[in-house]
């Protein structure tokens, strides 16, 4: 029943530490004029935009899509603002496909964004709630403690995550966008970086970046004039309780 | 004239925020950090399939339906189900690194509480101890989970790993 | 186009301020009166989307806890919004519409009464050259109420009156927070909070929650005797600097009842989550409503505001009314950002 939906278009910023060089509406702007470059097409051929972001804190902005929505050629046309937290940039892709899938827009523009040097993520992740016992730092301390229950669960040998951590880097080193470009990543220089949240070194850790990402999804009438349509085939999303 | 020949364009401005909020623990919590208040350590019982929620919220996360039943006392004593060893600093967390933080599973609990250990080395942490909590003095008793300053070592042999393997 | 109708509605009372349960447990009982109502079974539900926000909650992912009122195992396809609910009842029409859900959950929930409501709703503005002169939603909201007395677009009567008729229907709703019967005199004798708006002419601070059961097609009937179809619906936002739109009109409200085919024919009952009564006329007007519309029998947000669910109400206030038959046609409007920045316009009409 679902019509048939493509990504036409990509765009994404530089990824840095601190992008200083652009704001919030700049930032994201970088990442959909690329989109709209890569799909042929002008802010104008946008019928809806999809904006996704997790916590307003790590800006410092309460719900910025609606700051942010003139930057994004969104003035008077549909937006939405999707919040999954960490699932974000997968869920705001889904949703933007499925108002195509639905038919309800022929063109539809989506981006997801951090400027989390704006503010202070780890702080953001970190509120120390009343009632309860501070012990978690980050994201990384909340889940050190099921990493380890994975690592018992599955048997898996202890350099699994140096392993990934090497391969994604060097594969870092040929995409332009990256954040972190470490030329002279090695297996060692992972292992011996320092231990964050026991089983979790540094350079196993994600960095903190801003960035942005943009795509524009199309019909099938619209997407089979453009070079390489990605076709959607499927999409899903599944959450579970937090503690059970 | 080009933005890096203009030194005084402003780049960067430090806007501070600064918000008050006034938080209720709610219902369920406020039941359960009452009983804190005088040493005991209470969860909920889910009506569906009787698993025991410690600390509970309310609801069964799994059913979705409330559980404001009768609760359930439970021991102060229980398995050690996963942890790890911080090294950074924060804020709002106010314990010297390296701490442990952990995961216990309360003998009769369901669902396990966050906490920290001490009273062993470092490397002598593992998965299946069995642990007990140690309590701040009586007199100094809060409605607070920090009642229990941390959970330390019991002379126990180690837990199954059947009996707490769904919980990592 | 599916057909999707509204099949259920549960809310909790708005009120000024919640201090024994936190906003889960506000959204536990919702649901769960919701579910036994319709005998709503969890692997019923194909889709689940919630509305909320951080700021209002004073923490992050604050909604992920609002999914054990929901029960989550085996997993659950689920989003979220970080806007009103009706925003997140939008998101779930679509999931209807592209044929993957029949059934879908939608709530909203929020305690605006945990912080300082007018001032946090400061941060929604351009953070760079307005947010950090902090100017709260009520002289915001007051600036444009001025722009449109100066403009001769409405009176400090026509406002009275909207107040006056909100807070007297409100009487009839055992959820609503602010009610009674004040005359216009009586609230034009009272004092300013900010010019030229009074205590009347704003929404109060509600903490509270909704929640909605959309079913597709045909089903929709196992769940209800008489369905409210959603014939239409769209959503617009229009720039948030206040320099750049027509504040005394409401052009998004405008486009998406257009779009969403409001004039087609005649309305019976409206219900308007403006927060403002100048914004309310506003809005009554950007709807072309004639004299035969019974505006806001609920109340409307005027009379209890509970954030992040005052749209999503709406929506539910407005399919009650078809539901028991005193409507043919309903239209419900939600908004979103300063000065009616973004708005969402529903259509339900009865069999």
């Amino acid at each position: 029943m679902a019509e048939l939906t493509a990504v036409v278009g990509i765009g994404q910023t530089r990824h840095a530490a601190k992008r200083i060089d652009v704001s919030q509406a700049g930032l994201v702007r970088e990442a959909a004029e690329r989109a709209l470059d890569d799909a042929e097409c002008t802010w104008k051929d946008i019928d809806a935009v999809v904006i996704g972001k997790a916590p307003d804190m790590f800006e410092g902005v309460m719900m910025p899509e609606l700051f942010l929505n003139d930057a994004l050629g969104g003035a008077y046309k549909p937006m939405l603002r999707v919040h999954t937290a960490g699932s974000v940039g997968g869920s705001t892709a889904v949703v933007a496909a499925s108002l195509v899938q639905a038919g309800i827009h022929e063109r539809v523009l989506c981006v997801a964004y951090e400027k989390q040097s704006e503010s202070n993520a780890t702080w953001a992740l970190t509120i120390s709630m009343p009632f309860s016992v501070a012990t978690v730092v980050g994201a990384g301390g909340y889940f050190a403690p099921l990493v380890r229950g994975y690592i018992m669960r599955s048997g898996c040998p202890d350099d699994v995550g140096i392993k990934v951590a090497v391969k994604d880097r060097l594969n870092a080193l040929k995409n332009p966008y990256a954040h972190l470009r470490i030329e002279d990543i090695t297996e060692d220089m992972v292992r011996e970086s320092p231990m964050l949240w026991d089983p979790i070194r540094y350079l196993e850790t994600c960095p903190s970046s801003d960035g942005a990402c943009a795509m524009v999804l199309t019909t099938e009438k619209l997407a089979v004039r453009c070079r390489n349509p990605a076709w959607v085939h499927a999409t899903e999303m599944r959450s579970e309780p937090t503690m059970f | 004239m080009s933005a890096e020949e203009k030194p005084d364009l402003v780049k960067v401005i430090r806007t501070p925020i600064r918000l008050e909020y006034t938080y209720s623990a709610g219902k369920s919590a406020s039941r359960f950090l009452r009983a804190m208040k005088e040493g005991r350590l209470i969860g909920q019982r889910c009506p569906v399939d009787g698993r025991v929620y410690f600390p509970s919220r309310g609801s069964c996360p799994q059913h979705g339906v409330p559980t404001d039943g009768e609760p359930v006392e439970l021991a102060d004593k229980g398995t050690l189900v996963t942890f790890s060893i911080v090294r950074i600093p924060a804020e709002t967390v106010p314990l010297e690194i390296p701490f442990v933080t952990v995961q216990v599973l309360l003998d009769g609990a369901d669902t396990i509480l966050m906490h920290v250990l001490s009273g062993c080395g470092l490397d002598e942490v593992h998965m299946g101890m069995r642990v007990r909590a140690v309590w701040k003095p009586k007199e100094e008793w809060e409605e607070s989970v920090a009642n229990i300053l941390y959970f330390e070592p019991l002379d126990e042999p180690d837990a199954d790993y059947d009996s707490y393997k769904e919980h990592i | 186009m599916r057909e999707v109708a509204v099949v259920g509605f549960t809310q909790s009372p708005a009120k000024r301020r919640e201090t024994v349960l936190n906003d889960t447990e506000i959204v536990i009982p919702m649901i769960d009166e919701l579910k036994k109502s319709k005998n709503l079974k969890n692997e019923d539900m194909d889709f689940v989307c919630s509305g909320s926000c951080d700021y209002l909650a004073g923490a992050p992912f604050a909604f992920v806890m609002g999914l054990d009122a929901v029960g989550a195992w085996p997993p659950v396809c689920e989003s979220h919004v970080e806007m009103d609910g009706a925003w997140a009842f939008y998101e779930a029409w679509v999931k209807i519409q592209m044929g993957y859900a029949e059934v879908a959950l939608v709530y909203g929930f929020g305690k605006p009464s945990m912080g300082d409501l007018p001032l946090t709703l400061a941060l929604q503005l351009d953070p760079y050259t307005q947010a950090p002169l902090w100017p709260d939603a009520v002289s915001v909201a007051a600036l444009q109420a001025r722009l449109c007395l100066e403009g001769g677009v409405l009176t400090e009567r026509d406002m009275a009156e909207a107040a006056r008729r909100d807070r007297r229907n409100a009487e009839t709703n055992p959820y609503a927070q602010i009610k009674g019967d004040f005359s216009p005199e009586q609230i034009l004798a009272e004092p300013y909070v900010a010019s030229p708006l009074r205590r009347h002419d704003c929404s109060p601070i509600s903490d509270g929650a909704s929640a909605i059961l959309l079913v597709a097609g045909e089903r929709a009937k196992e769940y209800c005797e008489r369905p409210a179809w959603v014939t239409g619906i769209e959503h617009i936002c229009e720039p948030l600097d206040l320099n750049v739109r027509d504040l005394t009109r409401s052009r998004s409200t405008e486009m998406a009842a257009e779009r969403a085919g409001v004039g087609r024919a005649a309305i019976d009952v409206a219900e308007l989550a403006a927060p403002f009564s100048h914004q309310e006329i506003l809005v009554e007007r950007a709807l072309g409503l004639g004299a035969g519309t019974r505006v806001n029998p609920s109340g409307g947000a005027m009379a209890g505001n509970p954030m992040m669910a005052a749209g999503l109400s709406r929506i539910g206030e407005a399919a009650r009314r078809i539901w028991d038959g005193s409507a043919g046609r309903a239209v419900a409007h939600a908004t979103s950002g300063p000065c009616l920045q973004q708005n969402l316009v529903c259509v339900l009409e009865g069999s």
